[in-house]
């Protein structure tokens, strides 16, 4: 058996100090360290960063982190259909017995049967469920057709916006995805990631609209533009007639031209505050 | 040195996976919060090495559960749960991440001034130097990292996985696992030795300069 006569690659001094060599290439990088100062004082180095990297500490995540996992959670489990959690229950049957069999058709029928009244109380619930999103938030959702502020799906009807149970984006992904590789690299609904003209970057999920439950009452949003500064929008105002939309049950069509209510709020990025 | 054994979970392992998910599906919400309990620490830790930013990295792992617990009823065991979360974690951190910068791209701190000094590395190594401690620097070099080389050194010099294990987090041979994690601590190690170059030029300029600078 041979040493090696050329000096060792970086990925051969790596996989050695990992023993992820086979016994007899290991052998073989051993005696070329034995006779070569310079790989040794690159099997050194090497071992210097894997030491220093092996010492960075494990940080604890904030408490809060846990809580607001649980709320966000909760927000979803809110809006979770009956049927997707009957769907859940199918899949984790064994279909292998001719009972579970049958029995899973009987389920599946059950859920066609919720599915259908689903549909319509959740077409109902689209004219009940009239948001007006806050004007300043408007402009940044103009390039949407659906978002999801904390925890709420709203999608885009015409003019105006509605709250929809299960996020549609999702809706119309459910059960195509089968098997692990395909929940693991799913992308999210495709109802976010853009750059707005004024650089503000809105996610799905992000947290950008920190705190706020409501889009129809007055508040604060906080969020971070693509440079990373802290953004805060006050106070918007309620769109007209639209008024505390969550009890009006206008049942009308959508509010039209919407009708831009006294003072309009601006976000004031932070770096321009004094 | 031969390869260590994989530390691949035993059926035991394997037999608890399956039955949190199943119990997850059937509404047990304890089920979840076993999980979430199991790997928070985890993937907030991997998530601030990815991100190099707390804030950023309490984000990155609520949104990992999110998508967890929106997915786990479809897992079907055929990994272990564990490689399971770390894929759909990094997943995460690389869509966010990449989406936000290039690779490369040279990070910048709060002010916007480059990390990266100068190439003449006379901007301010006082400061730089003195700011961070051995652990700041590997911190701060790892960020700079591109993030293919990022997630490798992370998952085997943080996360102790072995190749193969890496190989199944992210989806690709373990031979570009072992060419990722070769190339990613090469350059870690020319960061920091650069960095102690610099320290080293401090430490003789304040030898010439008897007085002592103030902060």
């Amino acid at each position: 058996m041979s040493t090696y006569a050329a000096h060792l690659s970086e990925e051969l001094l790596s996989a050695y100090l990992d023993g992820e060599l086979k016994e007899t290439k290991a052998e073989r990088v051993e005696q070329h360290l034995e006779a070569c100062s310079g790989c040794r004082a690159r099997m050194d180095g090497l071992r210097r960063v894997v030491h220093s990297l092996a010492r960075l500490e494990r940080a604890a995540p904030p408490p809060i982190l846990a809580q607001r996992v649980e709320r966000r959670i909760a927000l979803e489990g809110r809006d979770a259909s009956l049927v997707e959690r009957l769907e859940n229950r199918l899949q984790g049957l064994r279909l292998d017995s001719p009972l579970v069999a049958t029995f899973a058709v009987v389920l599946a029928l059950g859920v066609i049967i919720y599915a259908f009244s689903h549909q319509v109380a959740h077409h109902r619930g689209d004219v009940s469920l009239q948001v007006a999103p806050p004007e300043a938030v408007e402009g940044l959702m103009a390039e949407f057709e659906a978002v999801e502020i904390d925890g709420r799906h709203l999608a885009r009807r015409g003019e105006a916006w509605v709250e929809t149970g299960l996020g549609e984006a999702e809706a119309g992904q459910a059960g195509a995805e089968t098997t692990d590789d395909a929940a693991a690299t799913a992308t999210e609904p495709e109802i976010i990631a853009y750059d707005s003209p004024r650089g503000v970057a809105l996610r799905t999920e992000h947290p950008w609209v920190e705190e706020l439950l409501t889009l129809t009452g007055a508040g604060a949003v906080e969020f971070r533009d693509a440079g990373g500064a802290a953004v805060r929008v006050e106070r918007w105002p309620t769109t007209d007639g639209a008024g505390g939309a969550d009890g009006a049950e206008a049942g009308g069509a959508p509010a039209e031209g919407k009708t831009a209510p006294a003072p309009a709020p601006t976000p004031a990025p932070a770096d321009d505050e004094p | 040195m031969a390869a260590t054994a994989t530390a691949q979970e035993g059926p035991a392992d394997h037999q608890r996976d399956l039955d949190l998910v199943q119990r997850h599906r059937y509404g047990d919400r304890e089920a979840f919060a076993e999980i979430y309990t199991d790997y928070e620490r985890t993937v907030y830790n991997l998530a601030l090495r990815m991100s190099g930013d707390p804030f950023d990295a309490a984000d990155l792992t609520q949104e990992v559960f999110l998508r967890v617990h929106r997915h786990l009823g479809k897992f079907k065991g055929r990994s272990s749960l564990k490689t399971w979360v770390f894929r759909v974690a990094l997943n995460h951190c690389r869509s966010r991440l990449g989406r936000r910068r290039e690779p490369d791209q040279p990070l910048v701190d709060d002010e916007g001034k480059p990390l990266r000094e100068p190439q003449d590395g006379r901007r301010d190594p006082e400061e730089r130097a003195l700011a961070g401690d051995a652990a700041r620097r590997v911190e701060r070099a790892l960020a700079r990292l591109p993030l293919s080389f990022r997630e490798a050194v992370v998952l085997r010099d943080l996360e102790e996985m072995t190749y193969q294990e890496i190989a199944e987090v992210l989806k690709v041979r373990i031979g570009t696992v072992r060419s990722r994690i070769a190339r990613g601590r090469e350059r870690l190690r020319e960061a920091l030795e650069e960095d102690l170059r610099a320290e080293a030029r401090l430490l003789q300029g304040r030898e010439e300069t008897p007085m002592e600078r103030t902060p």
